[in-house]
């Protein structure tokens, strides 16, 4: 609750500035909405955007309480086809992300991106071969995976736009390009949540409201996403999953806008062998403050905290402290 | 305890959903149909509401400090209103979104007098479905969008003509 308080009155911060905001114009006339809003790209203009993402996980959490016991999570065992509950005990993991989203805009209403996830490092800390002859197990910092994970392609439609509101849908798919079948060192292959990839290809369908409470200064949003989840080549399926996020951003000056959101995320239990996995399938709500920093209208700079309000797991789990995001932005 | 987020998450969505909905299912103005009511306060402080420009020639023109194109026919507008003034032609400005004192030094720098209407969260924009800057609506003595122009080119003795224009296409309708 006091993360929540902190975010009114962050809240309040935000209304309480003047904005002083310009928009982009031409020599006939000025847009009121930047075409680069909400992931759109203006017609025919290209924008990378480069991210990187640093997420530890080291609280434990059973159910939707703080745990002080142990985290003993399964193993799958995909050369016998079997579940190993209990295998190892988890002690904690740091992902290490980095991204490159590149965007074309088709038309000024429709925009494709290409998410690219070229980089990711997953330091994983347990104790293994955890079993009631040997309860303590034996450490290791050996299973940890690094690599190109999976591609996804979303196209995104404007549907409607007027002074005030926006309405933007997307679909896409998320390709099987990372890597899934990387080896823990004992040689077995390792656990799929520390996979770079999925094995799967998925589908993704998103919806964006934007509501601008002053236009080109403050605005509201709100936005659901899905993954459809499909089984991959080695009958493990991960969870389908649902992201509803909400919050503003103001636009203090030419340079600088900070951003306020809640996001959540839903994940159902992953499956193997059309068998529930245990400790898999989240409930994550996080308060997530930024600001983005605008060298010139092409050029951006930003950054997002990532702070749980409420997290749930089955079963247990290891859950996130935080994450990080950086990222710069360019428009050509 | 998820699926209770989700589902009030989700209502959450819905609600915003209609309310782009209302957005959306006002009417926008057309060229002959009614020009939308509107309220607002001046610069000079004064509220000022539509129908108390009932029987006057209505030259609504949107604009912003930072948008060049309108800086440009800002001028014109300012001989217009000087010519037009007394033969019941109003000229009147909202500006998009800023803040008070920052349109009051621009207009005193420039030695404009003529009405602003401050359009602070831009709703008059919004139900005149304003998505670019300068545009300019004329509004007849009896409230009916006769003409809507896009763009930086208004000239002095354009807006005349479109007056003019205006006053002979209510006439012909009345005759």
């Amino acid at each position: 609750m006091k993360k929540f308080g902190a975010f009114i009155l962050f809240a309040i911060f935000l209304l309480g500035l003047v904005p002083n905001v310009q928009a982009s114009c031409g020599s006939a006339n000025c847009s009121l909405i930047r075409g680069t809003q909400a992931g759109l790209t203006n017609k025919d203009r290209f924008r990378l955007d480069l991210s990187y993402r640093y997420i530890l996980m080291k609280d434990k959490q059973k159910g939707d309480e703080d745990h002080t016991g142990e985290v003993l999570v399964p193993k799958v065992d995909f050369e016998n086809g079997e579940i190993e509950e209990d295998h190892h005990r988890e002690i904690k993991t740091i992902n290490k992300l980095m991204q490159l989203d590149a965007s074309y805009g088709i038309t000024d209403k429709l925009t494709l991106t290409v998410a690219v996830p070229f980089f990711n490092d997953r330091h994983h800390e347990h104790d293994d071969e955890v079993t009631p002859a040997d309860p303590a197990g034996e450490f290791t910092n050996q299973d940890g995976t690094t690599g190109f994970g999976d591609v996804s392609v979303v196209g995104k439609y404007e549907f409607f736009r007027n002074t005030k509101h926006q309405f933007i849908g997307g679909a896409g798919i998320k390709f099987a390009t990372g890597e899934f079948e990387l080896r823990d060192a004992d040689g077995t292959i390792n656990e799929p949540p520390l996979m770079p990839g999925t094995g799967s290809y998925d589908g993704i369908i998103s919806g964006l409201y934007n509501y601008a409470l002053i236009p080109n200064a403050l605005s509201f949003f709100t936005s659901v996403s899905h993954r459809f989840a499909t089984e991959n080549p080695l009958e493990y399926e991960f969870g389908d999953s649902t992201f509803v996020d909400g919050g503003t951003v103001y636009r203090v000056n030419d340079k600088v806008s900070v951003s306020a959101q809640i996001n959540s995320r839903i994940s159902r239990r992953d499956t193997f062998k059309d068998m529930p996995v245990p400790s898999t399938g989240v409930t994550f709500v996080n308060f997530t403050p930024g600001v983005t920093l605008m060298a010139t209208d092409d050029l951006w700079f930003y950054s997002h905290v990532q702070l749980p309000i409420y997290q749930r797991v089955n079963d247990v789990n290891l859950v996130p402290n935080y994450g990080l995001m950086l990222g710069v932005s360019y428009g050509f | 305890m998820g699926f209770r987020l989700f589902k009030s998450s989700s209502v959450a969505f819905i609600a915003l959903l209609c309310l782009l909905l209302t957005g959306m299912a006002s009417v926008p103005p057309i060229l002959g149909g009614t020009a939308p009511p509107f309220e607002g306060e001046t610069l000079d402080g004064r509220v000022l509401k539509s129908s108390d420009m009932q029987g006057q020639y209505v030259v609504m023109n949107f604009w912003a400090t930072w948008c060049v194109p309108c800086v440009k026919e800002m001028p014109e507008l300012q001989k217009a209103h000087l010519a037009m003034k007394d033969r019941n032609v109003k000229i009147l400005g909202v500006n998009f979104a800023e803040n008070k004192g920052r349109v009051e030094t621009f207009m005193k720098e420039r030695n404009l007098d003529f009405t602003i209407l401050l359009d602070g969260f831009g709703n008059v924009s919004q139900d005149y479905r304003v998505v670019n800057l300068p545009v300019t609506y004329f509004i007849s003595s009896d409230g009916i969008v006769m003409d809507r122009v896009f763009g930086g080119n208004l000239t002095q003795e354009i807006i005349e003509k479109k007056i003019e224009l205006m006053k002979s296409q209510i006439k012909t309708l009345l005759d």
